[in-house]
């Protein structure tokens, strides 16, 4: 049977219309975003003239950028397939914390060092990511669960091999050259200098996971099983395989993080990814922000880039702006007002067109 | 008569205390149109899902071309040439018709692209449309989920899916129950092109007038076991509702 439709005349090729509507509005989003971030920039420039654009704000808001980014991105694969992972602060401090142990049994003196710290990091995330994706593909838990009981785990063990006391070593530091600013040829005049580990760490990460989810076959069984489980079973596929390679991928994301952490801090705190706002919840806070359906099946990473953008350098007008304690204070609020406002956003359009759940 | 190409003996299947296959039966031929029919509660989409690999029967025996077989998963039994149309469709309704007609065997590109799994969405849509409009489902838009579809065009989505991929036995589990008087006659014609290319057609269906038109022969489910089978020429409505309800006796045509 296949025969007969490869077989049927194809001399007709005419152009195919991109008439993309869910396309066209989640473009509406990432532009509404967009426009959000201009005003932000602006009016905080305005506020506080000069302050915004210094080198140091620059690169602490690329290094937030940098860490949200991954873990928010871990959190689209995650989310795409229905689910979510509450775990990823817990896998951060985890990694971090075996991580540096490692170096430090080694003499963290020397590149195999260096090397055998961050592999042993990603082991790590992705030993955790295969416990998650187990717990919640194979054996069915609901995912809220299963991640929310791992976080805790994960954290605890964390604490008891740290003793509870942050690790520091100046001189892991010293031996990373990920954190390391580069001057951009040509523009590099007019912005601030790039950390180096934008370039030789997090650009390539990305490109390949847009290039899986959007381009690849997986990608599009991710969608699939996201959408309707039942229906990419009786297709064929690999659903358990394939939603618990989305938690392997949030795990060893988690595990990236955790290199980028310690080598921009130069210490392993135990409490890095629990305290105070955590890692997993601002990481699914971007992921919604930027287009993600929370029921799975919808968002794109263009969305997810654009709201990561968004949320850093609203965090930092607000802790610029604002004297003392009262700035991170206001940070939860904006949070939670963003929050909102995209979920009207995206509710608007999905009546408004239709689609959608 | 000619060996069967699919045979199902004594199927079991129970869902906690429900009972709904007790030592089924089932034969199909190639190049036949079977249709299997039978009261709600009869067991026909269950057993339809044991042999197009969805759901494992407790016991009973499979053989294709007489010889034993298993299907763990559907994979199995599309490997096997069987393909399903399923009363609920089975679509991802986020998707486009392209990535669902695709979905689990995605064309890649060629070779330096494809060698990294990059999909060739230009080649699937174009025989999508292909196939869809073989069925006259225009398909307006290649790009929209298939969400914004009619419920018609949804299912003849879901058919020319099934249709494209059968190779040997074709599954289709009331595959018109959506569908309007013109899209209904289509697939009626299309089952029957199907059929003479030599592939079995096993059509679940409630309309007696759509089973009477298109199908060879008629087995009858009731309770979770076949109680009859008839050649559709020479049976009469009677005859197939007295089976059905089971007015009439046990197995005993042919």
């Amino acid at each position: 049977m296949t025969r007969r439709v490869t077989n049927r005349v194809r001399t007709e090729t005419r152009a195919e219309q991109p008439t993309r509507l869910r396309d066209r509005l989640l473009a509406a989003q990432a532009l509404w975003i967009g426009v959000v971030l201009v005003v932000l920039i602006l009016v905080f420039s305005v506020l506080r003239p000069g302050s915004f654009a210094t080198t140091f704000n620059f690169r602490n808001l690329v290094s937030d950028t940098a860490i949200l980014l991954l873990l928010a991105t871990g959190q689209t694969y995650v989310i795409i397939t229905a689910g979510v992972d509450l775990s990823v602060g817990g896998v951060v401090v985890f990694a971090a914390v075996v991580s540096v142990e490692a170096m430090e049994a080694t003499g963290a003196e020397s590149t195999a060092s260096l090397i055998l710290g961050a592999v042993v990091a990603i082991l790590a995330g992705l030993a955790w990511g295969l416990l998650n994706g187990f717990l919640v593909a194979r054996i069915g838990f609901p995912a809220l669960i299963s991640t929310l009981a791992t976080y805790y785990a994960y954290r605890s063990i964390a604490l008891v091999i740290s003793d509870q006391k942050p690790i520091n070593s100046p001189a892991i530091q010293d031996l990373y050259s990920l954190t390391g600013s580069v001057r951009i040829p040509i523009i590099g005049d007019y912005i601030p200098d790039v950390p180096l580990g934008v370039f030789t760490f997090l650009l390539p990460v990305l490109v390949i996971l847009w290039l899986v989810l959007d381009r690849g076959t997986y990608g599009r069984r991710l969608y699939g099983i996201g959408t309707n489980d039942v229906a990419a079973r009786w297709a064929g596929l690999n659903v358990a395989g394939t939603r618990m390679r989305a938690y392997i991928l949030s795990g060893v994301l988690s595990g990236l993080v955790a290199v980028y952490i310690t080598a921009e801090f130069a210490s392993a705190r135990p409490d890095a990814g629990t305290s105070g706002n955590g890692l997993a919840l601002p990481a699914i806070t971007i992921a919604v922000l930027g287009g993600v359906a929370i029921t799975g099946g919808i968002g794109r990473l263009a969305g997810v880039l654009l709201a990561t953008v968004l949320i850093v350098w609203l965090n930092a007008g607000i802790i610029l702006y604002f004297e003392g304690n009262a700035g991170s204070q206001f940070q939860l609020l904006a949070l939670g007002v963003v929050l909102i406002l995209a979920a009207l956003l995206n509710g608007l359009t999905t009546r408004r067109y239709g689609g959608g759940q | 008569m000619t060996e069967p190409l699919l045979e199902a003996r004594g199927i079991v299947k129970n869902y906690g205390h429900v009972e709904a296959l007790r030592g089924a039966d089932f034969t199909v031929r190639s190049g036949e149109v079977v249709a299997m029919i039978g009261d709600n509660g009869a067991g026909k989409s269950t057993l339809a899902k044991i042999l197009s690999g969805v759901e494992p029967p407790d016991s009973g025996e499979i053989t294709m071309d007489g010889a034993p077989v298993r299907f763990d998963s559907v994979e199995h039994a599309r490997a096997a040439g069987i393909e399903t149309v399923y009363q609920d469709l089975a679509l991802c309704a986020d998707l486009t018709p392209a990535a669902n007609f695709f979905l689990g065997r995605e064309i890649l590109r060629p070779k330096p692209l494809g060698w990294l799994g990059v999909l060739d969405h230009r080649d699937m849509r174009v025989r999508t449309r292909d196939a869809c409009e073989m069925l006259g489902i225009p398909l307006e838009s290649q790009s929209e989920p298939v969400s914004t579809l009619s419920g018609g065009q949804r299912q003849g989505v879901a058919v020319a899916r099934a249709v494209t991929w059968a190779q040997r036995v074709l599954f289709m589990d009331e595959p018109t129950a959506a569908l309007g008087v013109v899209q209904t006659r289509r697939v009626l014609d299309l089952i029957r092109t199907v059929r003479d290319s030599g592939v079995a057609v096993v059509f679940i269906s409630h309309n007696m007038q759509d089973v009477k038109a298109v199908s060879d022969r008629i087995e009858v489910l009731r309770l979770g076991r076949r109680v009859a089978r008839f050649d559709t020429v020479a049976v009469s409505m009677e005859e197939l509702v007295g089976a059905m309800t089971g007015a009439l006796g046990q197995e005993n045509q042919q």
